[in-house]
Parts: structure tokens; C-alpha cells; sequence
């Protein structure tokens, strides 16, 4: 009889309970392809840094719960609030609350059930198209596959099931405390109010506590290389966490004073009744939008760091190695009175590697090329003084030399514009990274003598420099005919093979050339120092599209969760304001306020309802977006592609909120006119 | 002068195949300037009725309805709000004050539908607050003060705009018996100093008795109709009492 009632009443109520399946339907959804494509093994095998992003997953989805928990609780106490009434009734009418609590259960487990399902079949449509999205990003043909494993859908299970036992736990209670009063009047509680003293007061903290908050994470971005950069990071973190409740609190009643102080807004079209509604809502509801407002500042920052990891590691690879393979010819750290440079060891390393790279892939185009010094006395190396004397951390051990011809075809097989020089000039190329201490440098007379000539820099520049070209930061790169009393310190060839290397290549080619290990002597004692010899691309690129899509995964994954859950609570809510105003509506109506306004009054208290958990975050974002920069500067492609991420990431977010703002405004106007 | 003209006015429920509910069935009559009337009759006699085609929030089936000379039987969505809103004040039984606006903006609330300028509304409220004797209360919020207070606020609201009738559906409904006679003796006051015209309906003989002119509806026609004249108002009760009684009405309907 009792589940025959239930079932009748979940029928009735359908339409309310749609949010909710929907709510569920799509956590669950989320929840499930994630781990799908954690546990898919055509994915894992993909490279073998991408064992790692099932870990990333299973940590993302600790958190991921523990929100989705709080969503499924709020709403479930949503539903509850609506049906206090019928509640209340059945109480009055001697069932016990057991049986309510029976009831209640049996159509959420039923519902549940249902959502569960579903999200099995949504899931993996899910799955499959991210999985075409990774595929992707490696560039690998992508046949859609569908295999089920038990495991994802066992942990996939476990979780609905850890959210599930909390959030009825929480709901038992909630129904244990309840008396009959309560629930035939729920609706008439009045609000909470803070007195105004403490809004204001809690205002102008919270304001100073996120200026500091952005001030310490500014601070932390600064110090970004030392260990210490954790203390004001966690607590730049913590007290903007702070500010956002504070403020999110506060401000309804601050804007509300704002109007009530001045006559000509507070008396002007539905400004009154606007703010009068808004500040009551905030007062009932602070704490919920202050947590609404945190995530979105995550939803920000996840996507924001996201889309800049991602720009970042893929402009790694370009920077450091843009041609296939780069190998070493000869070695040495001190040029040629080095006894390694005659490693007949090495030397047969080289000509047997050299051998099967043409064998395996073809080798379409090469260049070995020469690294000179002007002398093994550090004292003849002008910038490399200079530098150290600037920068005081590093110290420069040497300055290195391109001869102008070699330098030019290793720009023009990467498809690169020719440089040209006049007789008494040289082109310095620098790493990003040093920037700051070239820029500096630039005051100061670099005039570089060689055979008795002076030379000067023609220009200086950062822009599209290879960090295999040499092992150090910067190169020189003069008219040829001055290396010719200089001494060789490497000879490096430069290949771009003809066919694609693929990951075996890169396993056998790696254990045919090994590490190049050379023994070196500082003050006495003997140092061997592994030199990497050999850099393929493919196996940079490989470790780079694992990084990138373990990060930007995890950071996307968490990303849409919040902000489904932020803009799912806000409709709830926006929706069932929408039932408690219509009697406000109806006393406007009556006063005579035309249709069409009352409509316009509707559309600007849903968007302030959802513009108003966004405005401070979008603010953190685009401040903290600066500081970030400070970490993704060296390895970003453009000067200002931080300021594309956070666009992209601004309008993501934004249309995902839009959808669920317009989905709410359509919803309110319907409720409204029922 | 004639504030509000009936013609024959009809309201029926119903489809046209069903049985046919006739709420209002041919109703003239009119009320003057500065008067202030009630309008008698049980529970379904079609006073209501009577009262939300009045208010211009129901049609009518056949008939006319003149409020200061325009019909507003033939008015548009739209002009009926713009006319709600300049020619007309109501007083509610539950008071319909927004929940969230102190006392003070919800009697602000009719000038600001009106677009009044900003700067004369403060005094206007005040000044209207204190004839009503509420400006003790404006600050607060509804559910800080009392029911005959509120209903004094709605009636503020329904004066300050100096509408050409105000309409008054059962305002005694939710008062206590000295709330109410407060409320009537505000409401005799209005007409009486403030020139309003006011049109109350009532099942409360009570109430009626602090009316000028009062009509008894019954099955959907007028059945009676008595004027105050010079009489006491403790006489007018009884003559009204006196009228119920003929009309048989249930006797639960008058207190």
C-alpha cells in the first residue's frame, strides 16, 4: 500500500522531480565516463606515463563525490521542502514518521535506481567521445569500441552507493526532527538576519581579506622556484576562501543600503522591489551561494590552469625539440681538449645509432652542425661574465657560437625565416627564462672581440629559440668566417627522418646509443655526469600528450561537476522562487503593473540570481590569471596566451552557465504563469 | 458626479453545452462621487464576482462597466493595467503586502507603479502615514507588525494615489472585532476627510453599518438597497439586520 502510495505520489509530483532525476541522471553520467575512460586500457596503453591519469582520476573523484553529495543532499532537501505539506498531512493523520521516512526512502532508492541506469547508458556515450578526444590529442585513429570492464562500473557503483548511504542518513535525520508544526508551516519560517553592523563589518573584512588573499597569491607565483612558495599559496588560498563567504554574506544587504540611501534608485522603476528580494534571498541562502561562489572560482581556475597547462606542454615540445631526432656527434663540456671528444666508444654508439635510424625511418634531411667557444678561459666569454654578474643565482660557464650558415639551415628546416649578418655584427638567441637578466644586459656595451675584430649585437631575441641546439641558453651566431680559430665544444646533428618514429623505434633506439657518461673532476674528486645524448621527439611528445591529458582531464573533469552543480542548485533554487513569488507577481498585477513588466522584472531577478555567485570569482580569475603567468610565462607559446586561456576559459564556463540560465528563465516563466 | 456606472451586467460560468452558473445575472447601478457603499449578499450571491469584474481582473459576459466615464468592459490587457493603476485603489482581506518591503515601501510601492518622481514620494507616504496613524510603524517589515495595522497600510497604499475608487473586498475579514471597528472608522474617515470613494464588499453587517448607502445582492440581482440617511449608525445596523432577516439569508452569514 505505502509503496503503491509512493509510486502515486512520484508520478504527481513528476515535474518537480525532473530537475532532480535530471541532476542526478547527469552527476552520475559524469561520474561513471570518467571512469570508464580511467580503467579503458586502449587509453592506458596510449604511452606509459598514462598509467598515471587512472590515479588522477580515482584522486578527482574523491572530491568530485564529496560535491555531487552535497548537490544530491541539497536537492533531495529541496523535494522535501516542497512536499512538507503532504507530510505534515500524513503525520496529522497519525502515520508514523517511520513510515514517512519508509516513504520517502522507497521513491528516492526508485528514482535512484532509475538515475543509476540511465547514467550507465549516458555514460558511456560520454566515454566514447572523450575517448575520441584523447585519441586525439595523440593523434591515433579512433574506432569505437565498446568493452565493457567490470571494474569501472564496480567503482562507479561503490561511489553511487557512498553517496547514496550519506545523503538518506542525512534525510532520516532531517525527518526525525521534524515536528508537525514544522512541517505544515516550513514555508513560513522567516529569515535569519544578520544585524547590520555585522554586514557591514563582515563587508569591509571580507574586501580587505581577498585583496590580501590576491596580494599573497601574486607573492607566491613570485617566489615560484623556492620550497617556501607553499605558505602564503595555502594561505592565499585560504583566506580567499574566506572572502568569497564573507562577501557573498555581505553584500546583498551592502548593495540594499546602497539603494535605500539614495532616493532616486531606491524610488525608480522595480529597483526597490528588486533589491528588497535579493538581499532577503542572500539572507536566507548566504551560506549556500558563498559555497556556489567557491566553486565557481574552482570551475575558473581549474579550466583556466587547464588550458594554459595544455598551451604550455604542447609549446614544450617546440621548444625544446622541434626536429625529430637530435644526437650528439661528439661531446664535450670544454671544447676540443676534452678527452671524451676522441670516445671511440662513442664514436661506433653514434655510427651504429646513425645506421639504423636511416634503416628504420629514412632519414629525409640532416644537418651537423658545430658549437665553438672562443677559448677554454672562462675569462674571453663577455655575456657569460655579464650574465652571472646580473643574475647571481646561475653561473655562465662559457659562451657558445653558431657559424651564420649552419644557423640559418637549421632554421630553414624548421620552415623558418633566414637571418642575415654584416661583417662586425652577431645575433644573440636566448631561452625565454632568461628574459628578465638579457633585457638588463641590453643597457650595457656587449661588444664581443674575436680575431682581433669587434663585433656587435645586431639584436636580440627570445623568440622561437631551440633548447637543443646547444646545451646552453643562449647562442651567438656570427659571420662564418670567425669560428675559424675557435674551438669545437660539440657537434650535434640536427635529422628529420622520413617515416614517423614510432614507439618501439624510440625503445630501440634509446638502448642501442644509452647515456653518454663522462667523467669530470672538481676539486679532486671525481664526478661521472649522465649526458643525454639523444632526444626524439616522438618520445617528448608522447610523455607531453600523457601530462596533458592527465591534467586537463582531471581539471576539466572537476570543472564541468562544479559548474553542473552550481548551475543545477541555482535553477532549483531561481525555480522554486518562482512558485513562492507568484502571490508577489499577482499583488503586482493587481496594482497595475502591465504584463510586459512584470516579465522584464522576472528576467532581471533570475539574471542577478546568476550573475550575482560569478561576479567575484570571475574577478579572482582574471587577477589570479596574472599571477599564474608568472609559472606559465617561460613555457607559454605567445606572449599573451595567458590571456587567451582565460578568455577561453571565461567563455566556456559562461556558456555552460548560459545554458542553465536560459533553461531557468524559460522554467520560471512557465511556473509564474501556471 | 458618477464615479462608477453598471449596465446590466451579466458574468456567466460554464460551457455552453454544460449547465450554465449565472454568478452575475443583470446588475445596474451606480455609485457617485465621494460615496461609500457596501455591497451585501451570503456566500454566493456573486458579490466577488461583482467585485474582480470591478477590479478589471475578470471579463464580463454582456453588460457595461463605466469607471469615471470609461468602459472598461472594452479595454485591453494592457489599458487595463495602465487603468488598474491610475483610477483604482483595492484593500484585500489578507492585505496582499509584499512580504519583503518595510510598511513604508509598500505604501511607496503604488507611486513607484506610477512612475512618480523620486523626490516627492518620501513625503507623500509620510504624510499619508500619518492620517492612517501608522507612521509610528513604517520601518517595519509585514510581519512585524499587527493585522490592523497592515490593513491600514494597504489602505494607505490604496489612498496615495488619490485613485477615483477604491474597492475593498471583506478588509475586516482577518481583524479581530477592534481591529475592525479601528479599520471601518479609518475607512469612514477616508471618505469622510480624504473625499475618497470607496466600494466595500461584506457578508458583515457590522461593517456595513459604517456605509452610506448599502445593497443587498442575492442570486446574482440586487435584492434590496437602504441609505444611511441621517440616521444613527446603530440604527442602520439593525435596519440592515433587519433586511438580511427578510432576505433568509443564512443566518451564520451575519454576526
Amino acid at each position: 500500500m505505502l509503496s503503491k502510495l509512493s509510486l502515486r505520489n512520484v508520478k504527481r509530483s513528476l515535474k518537480d522531480y525532473l530537475i532532480y532525476m535530471v541532476t542526478i541522471t547527469l552527476s552520475f553520467s559524469l561520474i561513471f565516463s570518467f571512469n570508464l575512460i580511467a580503467f579503458s586500457r586502449d587509453l592506458t596503453e596510449l604511452s606509459e606515463h598514462m598509467e598515471n591519469f587512472k590515479y588522477a582520476i580515482l584522486f578527482v573523484s574523491m572530491i568530485v563525490i564529496f560535491v555531487v553529495g552535497w548537490l544530491i543532499n541539497y536537492t533531495m532537501h529541496f523535494m522535501f521542502e516542497k512536499r512538507s505539506k503532504e507530510f505534515g498531512t500524513y503525520m496529522l493523520l497519525g502515520i508514523k514518521k517511520k513510515e514517512i521516512n519508509k516513504l520517502f526512502l522507497l521513491e528516492n532508492i526508485f528514482l535512484g535506481s532509475i538515475a543509476v541506469v540511465l547514467s550507465f547508458f549516458i555514460g558511456t556515450l560520454f566515454s566514447i567521445l572523450l575517448s575520441a578526444i584523447i585519441m586525439n590529442i595523440f593523434e591515433m585513429p579512433y574506432q569505437i569500441a565498446l568493452s565493457i570492464h567490470i571494474t569501472p562500473i564496480l567503482v562507479s557503483l561503490t561511489y553511487f552507493l557512498f553517496i547514496y548511504i550519506f545523503v538518506l542518513l542525512r534525510s532520516k535525520r532531517r525527518i526525525k526532527k521534524m515536528n508537525i508544526y514544522d512541517l505544515l508551516y516550513l514555508e513560513k519560517q522567516n529569515e535569519q538576519k544578520m544585524s547590520k553592523k555585522t554586514r557591514s563589518w563582515t563587508f569591509i573584512l571580507a574586501s580587505s581579506l581577498g585583496g590580501l588573499g590576491l596580494l599573497l597569491f601574486d607573492y607566491a607565483f613570485k617566489i615560484v622556484e623556492e620550497p617556501t612558495m607553499m605558505i602564503p599559496f595555502f594561505l592565499s588560498i585560504l583566506l580567499l576562501g574566506i572572502s568569497i563567504y564573507g562577501l557573498t554574506l555581505s553584500i546583498g544587504e551592502f548593495l540594499l543600503n546602497y539603494c535605500l540611501k539614495h532616493e532616486k534608485i531606491k524610488y525608480k522603476k522595480d529597483n526597490l522591489f528588486i533589491t528588497r528580494n535579493f538581499s532577503a534571498k542572500v539572507g536566507t541562502m548566504g551560506i549556500t551561494l558563498g559555497t556556489l561562489a567557491l566553486l565557481s572560482t574552482l570551475t575558473l581556475l581549474c579550466l583556466n590552469v587547464s588550458a594554459s597547462f595544455k598551451d604550455a606542454f604542447e609549446n614544450q615540445v617546440n621548444t625544446r625539440i622541434p626536429y625529430d631526432i637530435v644526437m650528439n656527434k661528439i661531446y664535450s663540456e670544454t671544447g676540443a681538449l676534452h678527452p671524451n671528444i676522441q670516445n671511440k666508444d662513442y664514436q661506433k654508439k653514434y655510427q651504429e645509432s646513425h645506421e639504423y635510424i636511416e634503416k628504420r625511418v629514412g632519414i629525409k634531411e640532416e644537418l651537423i652542425y658545430n658549437i665553438y667557444v672562443k677559448s677554454v678561459n672562462i675569462d674571453d666569454a663577455v655575456i657569460a661574465k655579464k650574465l652571472s654578474s646580473v643574475n647571481g643565482k646561475l653561473t655562465f660557464q662559457n659562451d657558445l657560437f653558431i657559424k651564420l650558415s649552419d644557423y640559418n639551415k637549421l632554421q630553414k628546416m624548421l620552415n623558418r625565416s633566414e637571418i642575415t649578418l654584416n661583417e662586425n655584427e652577431y645575433f644573440l638567441h636566448y631561452y625565454k627564462e632568461l628574459r628578465n637578466w638579457f633585457e638588463q644586459l641590453k643597457k650595457e656595451d656587449l661588444n664581443v672581440e674575436i680575431n682581433g675584430k669587434t663585433l656587435h649585437c645586431k639584436e636580440m631575441t627570445d623568440k622561437n629559440y631551440v633548447s637543443s641546439w646547444n646545451s646552453s641558453y643562449y647562442l651567438l651566431v656570427v659571420p662564418d668566417e670567425y669560428v675559424n680559430n675557435m674551438l669545437i665544444e660539440n657537434a650535434i646533428n640536427a635529422i628529420n627522418t622520413e617515416k614517423e618514429i614510432t614507439t618501439s623505434v624510440v625503445e630501440e633506439l634509446k638502448n642501442k646509443v644509452g647515456n653518454l657518461e663522462i667523467t669530470s673532476s672538481i676539486n679532486g674528486e671525481d664526478y661521472t655526469i649522465a649526458i643525454d645524448t639523444m632526444i626524439i621527439r616522438a618520445e617528448v611528445l608522447a610523455q607531453n600528450r600523457s601530462a596533458i591529458t592527465i591534467f586537463s582531464f582531471s581539471l576539466t573533469y572537476l570543472a564541468l561537476v562544479f559548474i553542473a552543480v552550481v548551475g543545477t542548485i541555482l535553477s532549483i533554487q531561481t525555480l522554486s522562487d518562482a512558485t513562492k513569488y507568484k502571490y508577489r507577481y499577482d499583488i503586482l498585477k493587481k496594482l497595475g503593473v502591465r504584463e510586459k513588466e512584470i516579465d522584464k522584472t522576472i528576467l532581471k531577478q533570475v539574471t542577478m540570481n546568476f550573475i550575482f555567485p560569478i561576479v567575484y570569482p570571475l574577478l579572482i580569475a582574471v587577477i589570479t590569471t596574472f599571477s599564474l603567468n608568472r609559472l606559465f610565462f617561460n613555457i607559454s607559446s605567445e606572449e599573451h596566451t595567458y590571456l587567451y586561456s582565460l578568455g577561453n576559459s571565461i567563455f566556456l564556463f559562461l556558456l555552460i552557465y548560459g545554458i542553465y540560465f536560459l533553461a531557468t528563465y524559460i522554467g520560471f516563466k512557465k511556473n509564474k504563469s501556471e | 458626479m458618477e464615479i462608477l456606472k453598471i449596465e446590466d451586467l451579466k458574468k456567466y460560468y460554464g460551457k455552453k453545452s454544460s449547465i450554465i452558473t449565472k454568478a452575475i445575472n443583470g446588475i445596474s447601478l451606480e455609485v457617485q462621487n465621494q460615496e461609500f457603499v457596501a455591497i451585501m449578499g451570503a456566500s454566493g450571491s456573486g458579490k466577488t464576482t461583482l467585485l474582480n469584474c470591478l477590479s478589471t481582473i475578470d471579463t464580463v459576459t454582456s453588460g457595461h462597466i463605466y469607471i469615471d466615464g470609461q468602459d472598461i468592459t472594452e479595454l485591453e490587457n494592457d489599458e487595463l493595467s495602465d487603468f488598474r493603476r491610475e483610477k483604482l485603489g483595492f484593500i484585500f482581506q489578507d492585505f496582499n503586502l509584499l512580504d519583503t518591503l518595510t510598511i513604508e515601501e509598500n505604501i511607496a510601492l503604488s507611486l513607484i507603479i506610477n512612475k512618480t518622481d523620486p523626490k516627492f514620494v518620501n513625503n507623500a507616504v509620510k504624510d499619508i502615514a500619518g492620517r492612517l496613524d501608522i507612521a509610528n510603524i513604517l520601518k517595519k517589515f509585514p510581519y512585524e507588525v499587527s493585522g490592523g495595522q497592515k490593513q491600514r497600510c494597504a489602505c494607505a497604499r490604496a489612498l496615495i494615489n488619490h485613485p477615483k475608487l477604491i474597492l475593498a473586498d471583506e478588509p475586516t475579514g482577518a481583524l479581530d472585532s477592534r481591529s475592525a471597528r479601528l479599520l471601518l472608522e479609518t475607512m469612514w474617515e477616508m471618505n469622510e476627510n480624504l473625499n475618497a470613494t470607496i466600494l466595500m464588499v461584506t457578508h458583515d453587517a457590522f461593517s456595513a453599518s459604517f456605509c452610506k448607502r448599502v445593497l443587498f445582492l442575492k442570486d446574482g440581482k440586487i435584492f434590496n438597497e437602504i441609505q444611511k440617511g441621517d440616521s444613527p449608525r446603530k440604527e442602520f445596523f439593525e435596519e440592515i439586520l433587519d433586511v438580511l432577516t427578510l432576505m433568509g439569508g443564512d443566518l451564520n452569514d451575519v454576526k
